[in-house]
Order: C-alpha cells, then structure tokens, then sequence
C-alpha cells in the first residue's frame, strides 16, 4: 500500500521534472531530427532547378550547410515546444479532464489518486503532442518564408552558391536564435 | 454556214472546257495545325493541309485560292491534288476559336475579284469551305510562379506568427 503511494508520488515528480526540463523524449527527438533534416534538404531541390546550381558543383557546400541547418532547427524546434508546452496545457486542462472524467467514471475499480494521475498524465500527452506539432509546423512556415525571401529578393544579385549558403544558414540562425528568446 | 457551225463547236469546246476545268463534286480531306506555345515565337502560325477528290479529272495547273478572315492567300500544291494553305498572325491578334477559310478555284476567284469591283462587300460561293479551329495559344502564367510562392508562404508564415501569440497570450 505504502509501496504503491510512495510509486505515484515519484510519477507525479516524474511528471513535473519532466514538465520542466527542456530534455524531450527519445521518440520526440527522431520526430525533430527527421523533420529538420527534409525541411532543411528541400531548398537544395530549389536551388538545383532555379536558381540554376548543379549539384555536381556545390555537393560539399550542400551536406555541410544541410547538417547545420538541420541541428539548428531541431534546437529551434525544442526550444518553440517548451515554450507553448505550458500554455498549451493550461488551454486544453478542462478539456481533456472532462473527457477522461467521463471515460474513468464507470470504472470503479479505480482510486481516485489512480484517476487523478491518469488525468494529469493525458494532460501532458496532449499538451506535449500538440507543442510539438505546432512547433514543427511553426519553425517550417518560417524558415520556408525566410528562405524564399532571401534567395529570390534579398541576396538575387549573388552566385547561386552564395545565396544558398547565407540564405540557409542565415534562416535556420534566425529561427533557432528566436526560439531562445524568453517571450 | 461552214463557219457559223465552226465558231458554234469552238464555243461549245471552250464552254466544255471550261466546265472541265472545274471541280465536279469536291470532296475534301484536312488536317490543320496551329502555333500553340506564344512564349518564345514572334507570330502564330496557322496551316492546313487538304486533299481535294473531284468526280472530274484536274488540269495541271488547278490553281486554288482562300479566303480567310479578309485575307487573300494562295493555296500552294503540295502533291497530287495536295495543297497546303499557310498564314501568319501576330500572337496578340490571333483569336482563338474557329476560322472559316473559303477556297475558290481560279475561276471563282476571277469572279470574286470582279464582283469586288463593284461592291467591295461581294461574295462568291466557295468551291469549298474548311473550318480550321485554333485553341489558343499559351502566352505564359498569370503570375509569376516565385511572386506565387512568396505570397503563400507569407500567408502561411502570418497564420503561424498569430496563432503563436494567440497561445502565449
């Protein structure tokens, strides 16, 4: 008995160090890692076709700012998620407690303890889910936005080379320097 | 009486002879082409081609005219009773849709230019009639596939920015 209470006081610990920290779970990690690595290729296609940049040419330049892009936007989108995270959960609580209220009522074989940390714990599910997401789609639109602003307006006059370098790096830069901002 | 008789056969003779001259029945066959891309081409060119099949045998020389849009063109021979009419338009003038071209045979074609004299607003029935039909030639986007993308990522990017502020609010 006391075994078990002394069990759901460390989750609920678990669950607030894991609230505060800025360290997201392996799954979260391949998901951010993944997605920065196809955002951050993409412009290569971009680049390839319009603005006339061969690959054979510039290969080197487009592994080494791809790698950096994409470790830049992965740290811009952990940082976005633990921003919105704590908004998001203080958005969507009642929602989400109504609803698994409403899905635990019948069973009453639970203890209330039991019921209250399945709340908190689907709380955080969804806020962590939907913080991520948002995050993602967030970082993207920007960065695309950036990108196409300064290869096709800003830096037009420069070599293709150039242009892609400054135009990614200078993007993802903003991004993940944005994200660390406290507001 | 010799001589009455001789110019009344001359007269049927070049009577008959100008009967058979002429295209007995006309049937013909036409395929056409038309300039579709006005990106990188100064005119748009307009061509058909047509094999004409009469009941009657064709002299030669069957010279055949058109008439198409108010232009007088020559049909060119391009082969056993092949011909081949052409003409050129410039891209912001050429409409699309259908164009009727009217072809004469010398004959009608000497009686069309007579027949204008008088009243320049004169016809002549046709030998025979093609429809030629244009689609249209593409002359580029409405807008510029950059100026596009630009404005739908900004779209996309002001959703994202307000969304943003809506949930830190």
């Amino acid at each position: 008995m006391s075994g078990k209470n002394n069990k759901a006081f460390t989750k609920e610990e678990e669950l607030l160090l894991q609230d505060f920290s800025r360290n997201v779970s392996t799954k979260s990690s391949a998901l951010f890692y993944g997605n920065a690595f196809i955002v951050s290729a993409i412009p290569i296609w971009l680049f390839w076709r319009v603005h006339s940049l061969e690959i054979s040419t510039a290969i080197i330049w487009f592994i080494l700012v791809t790698a950096a892009s994409t470790w830049l936007l992965a740290l811009a989108y952990r940082n976005t998620k633990f921003q919105l995270k704590h908004r998001v959960a203080v958005r969507r609580e009642d929602a989400v407690a109504r609803e698994m209220s409403r899905k635990l009522a019948d069973d009453k074989k639970m203890s209330r303890k039991e019921k209250d940390e399945r709340i908190l714990w689907k709380k955080n599910e969804v806020a962590d889910y939907e913080a991520t997401t948002y995050s993602i789609f967030y970082n993207n639109a920007l960065f695309l936005t950036i990108v196409i602003l300064s290869s096709f307006y800003i830096l037009r006059t420069f070599t293709p080379t150039v242009n892609y370098i400054v135009s990614l790096t200078a993007a993802s830069g903003l991004l993940a320097l944005l994200s660390t901002g406290t507001k | 009486m010799v001589t009455k008789s001789f110019i009344y056969i001359i007269t049927i003779a070049l009577i008959g002879g100008i009967c058979a001259e002429s295209c007995q029945n006309p049937k013909v066959e036409a395929s056409y082409f038309t300039s579709l891309d006005a990106t990188v081409v100064t005119q748009i060119a307009y061509i058909t081609e047509f094999t004409l099949k009469c009941d009657n045998t064709l002299p030669e020389n069957y010279g055949l005219y058109a008439e198409v849009d108010g232009k007088s063109l020559t049909a060119a021979r391009i082969g056993e009773n092949k011909y081949q009419i052409s003409w050129t338009e410039e891209p912001a003038k050429a409409r699309s849709g259908v164009h009727q071209i009217n072809i004469l045979d010398e004959e009608g074609w000497a009686s069309l230019r007579r027949a204008r004299r008088a009243d320049p607003a004169a016809s002549v029935a046709p030998l025979l009639a093609i429809q030629l039909s244009h689609p249209g030639s593409y002359s580029g986007p409405w807008v510029n596939s950059e100026i596009l993308a630009t404005f739908i990522s900004i779209l996309v990017a002001y959703t994202a920015l307000r969304n943003k502020s809506k949930i830190l609010a």
